[in-house]
Parts: structure tokens; sequence; C-alpha cells
């Protein structure tokens, strides 16, 4: 490999994983620009949408590189993109070595690859509880409805767990963990452990809604990123009606 | 009142959990968001607007946390996000497509509140990065973003 595909190379892959991570494309885009710019390349061109970076640089040479990247799925770090940013800053301002930038960042990589181990599978169910109870809580529900989420929290966890890996259709896991969530939801408020359906519900629904993501559409619509923007909010409307079916299916039934 | 901002910020620390934050990081996160949701309260009791105080508060988070990014070293979102989660309109994208699949006469709503809401939000947001490029450009000794 020549050395400006190398420098591409590690380039990309750092992009690719701080959008991964759950940076804004405005911000990668620029960060590729100027870590381009840092290593002596001239006239690039950067096109990111929410499933695909593309970079086109010009070497000193005259040689044209293009290199792109495909992105199938999120997960958001912020940590590990606390890292990756200082590594972009150092590879910018102290024009640091590539072969020196590509190890670290490999270094980094297994550092924050995602192992499903009991451990984390814990912090995760933990996590959900917390986040169910606090928002039930938040939005009126009782002490027992907070434990009803965390209860229907449980559920929804483990369901994400179990289907995505074998089913790579977010419509149908986001539907499921719904359907699983409302379920229980509803069960749990026939055998009298919660006071109403609905806090029990909300405090669930802010683990599956992409509140955020229709947020960040917004944003990118407004701020230029057209494709970007349309891209996301489809993909968040999607995923808000497989929520909404779900539930719905769940008081059906 | 009291009760409410609590759980905002207990809210806003377990996104930061999730988002795979540690340490000291959640705690300032905690702290800032429960800032955040007693001046959203205050301000929205004193103007009787909700949305004024919610684009109120999120472009003052957005200026916070380009103020805590220039000291800690990352970007503007790894704070403004987990901040701003008891802000963002998740149940009301639920009820909107709550009220599509299940036909009802109040959708109309429900979307308007739920253009209010993001609409506060994103346009708080820009204001914030527009207020802290200002900054950055005229304070040049600002440790340099790109």
């Amino acid at each position: 490999m020549k050395k400006e595909e190398a420098v591409l190379d590690t380039i990309l892959t750092i992009s690719y994983d701080m959008l991964r991570a759950g940076l804004e494309i405005g911000t990668v885009e620029r960060a590729i620009e100027r870590m381009c710019i840092a290593y002596q390349m001239e006239e690039v061109h950067v096109l990111t949408i929410t499933s695909s970076i593309l970079v086109s640089a010009r070497a000193q040479d005259g040689a044209i590189y293009t290199q792109t990247r495909r992105i199938r799925d999120y997960h958001t770090d912020f940590t590990y993109l606390k890292e990756l940013d200082g590594l972009v800053r150092r590879m910018i301002d102290e024009r640091m070595d590539y072969k020196i930038a590509a190890a670290e960042l490999k270094k980094l990589r297994e550092q924050f690859v995602r192992q499903v181990t009991v451990r984390t599978a814990l912090r995760e169910y933990f996590v959900y509880c917390f986040i169910s109870f606090t928002f039930s809580l938040f939005f009126g529900g009782s002490i027992w409805d907070g434990i009803s989420s965390c209860i229907c929290a449980v559920l929804i966890c483990s369901i994400l767990y179990l289907l995505k890996p074998a089913v790579k259709n977010k419509f149908l896991v986001n539907m499921a963990a719904s359907v699983a969530g409302g379920a229980a939801a509803v069960i749990l408020f026939r055998c009298g452990l919660s006071d109403s359906v609905d806090k029990v519900i909300i405090g669930n629904i802010m683990l599956l809604i992409p509140g955020l993501a229709t947020v960040n559409a917004f944003r990118d619509l407004i701020g230029g990123d057209t494709i970007s923007g349309l891209l996301r909010l489809a993909e968040a409307l999607v995923a808000a009606a497989a929520i909404a079916i779900g539930f719905s299916m769940a008081f059906i039934i | 009142m009291i009760k409410e901002i609590l759980l905002a910020a207990a809210g806003a620390m377990g996104y930061a959990m999730l988002f795979g934050m540690k340490g000291k990081d959640i705690s300032l996160i905690g702290i800032n968001s429960a800032f955040a949701w007693y001046l959203y309260l205050q301000i929205a009791e004193g103007t009787d607007n909700t949305i004024f105080a919610m684009f109120f508060v999120t472009v003052l988070v957005g200026l916070v946390s380009g103020i805590l990014t220039i000291f800690i070293k990352c970007p503007l979102t790894v704070f403004a996000t987990p901040i701003l989660m008891p802000f963002v309109p998740g149940s009301t994208l639920y009820y909107v497509m709550y009220d599509i699949v299940n036909k009802r006469e109040q959708l109309w709503i429900d979307v308007r509140w739920l253009f209010q809401q993001v609409g506060a939000i994103t346009f708080g947001i820009l204001a914030a990065e527009i207020v802290l490029t200002w900054i950055r450009l005229c304070y040049s000794r600002f440790p340099k973003r790109w």
C-alpha cells in the first residue's frame, strides 16, 4: 500500500469509528478535511451521510486517492469518542507519523471493542432499569409504576440481546421489544403491581424511541446536510412507528 | 419541584451511562442537567411559555457544554447530548405515531407540539453553535477546535 493510501485508510477508519460512536456529520467532515490537510493532501472532497463516508483527496504528486466506508450500525460510546478526538487533535497539531497514529488507533479499537460479557450485560441491564425507573417517575408515575417499568425494561433488554445478533431488521426488533414491554406493562397493571399503565410504558418508551435522532435530523436539515437529515428523519419515524405499533399490539393482546 | 430536578438529573446521568461515559463526567452531566431543568421550570413559570423556556435552556446548555469542552477537550456532543435528554420529546414522538396507528383525532395537535419542541431544541443548539463560533473567532487565544 502506498503511503497516501495508508494515511487515507487511517483517517477514514478514525472517522468511521467517530461517526459510529455518535459524532455529528458536519464535525466528522471537518475532522477528515483537517486531517488530510495535516498530512499534506490537497483538494479534499468529503461526503458523509448516515450510512457512508466518501473521501477523495489529491496527493502532492498529483495522484488522486478515493476511499469509502459503509456504516451499517451505530454504537454510541462517548468515552471512545473522547479518545478518538484526542488522537485526531494530536494528529493535526503534532503532525503525528501516520504509522504511529495507525498503531494508536489499533490499540484504542482493541480497548473499546464491544464485547458482550456478563459484566457488560449486567451493566446494561442496570442502566436500562435506572433510565426507565427514573423517567417513569419523572413523567408523574408512582414508585410502583417505576418498579413495574424496571421489570419491563429487563424484558426489553433481554429481547434486544436475543434478537439483535440474529435479526438485522431494526423495525422488527423494535416492534418485538415494544410488544414485550407493552404486554408486560399491561399484565403488571392487571396484577395490581402498578397504578398506571401509561406511566409504566412511558418509562420504557424513553429506552427505545429515537427522540434524539429526530432532533439531530432537523439539525442536519436546517444545517444544510439535507440528505443526512432526510435519512435520519426517515429512520427515526420508521423506528417510532415500529414502537407505536408494538405497544398498540400489546394492548390488543 | 426538587423531585423533578433530581429526576431530570438522574435521567441525564442514566443516559450518560448508556452512552458509555464514566466517572466525574457523569456527575458533571447530572449537575448541569439539574441546573438546566431548574432554569427551565423557572422560565416556563415566569413567561408561561414552555417552548421559549426550552429554547433558552438549550442555548445555555450548548454554551456551557462548549465551554466545558474547551477545558475537558472533547466534542460538544459528549456533554450536550446527555444533558438535553430530559428535554428531548421522546414521549411526544411516541404519541404522534400512536395517534397515526390508532387514527386518533388529536394527531395534529400532537404533531404541532412535536414540531414546536423539536424546533426549540434544534434552533437552541444552532444558536449556541453560532455564539461559540463567534467567541472562538474573536478570541484566538482559546484553543482552536476543528
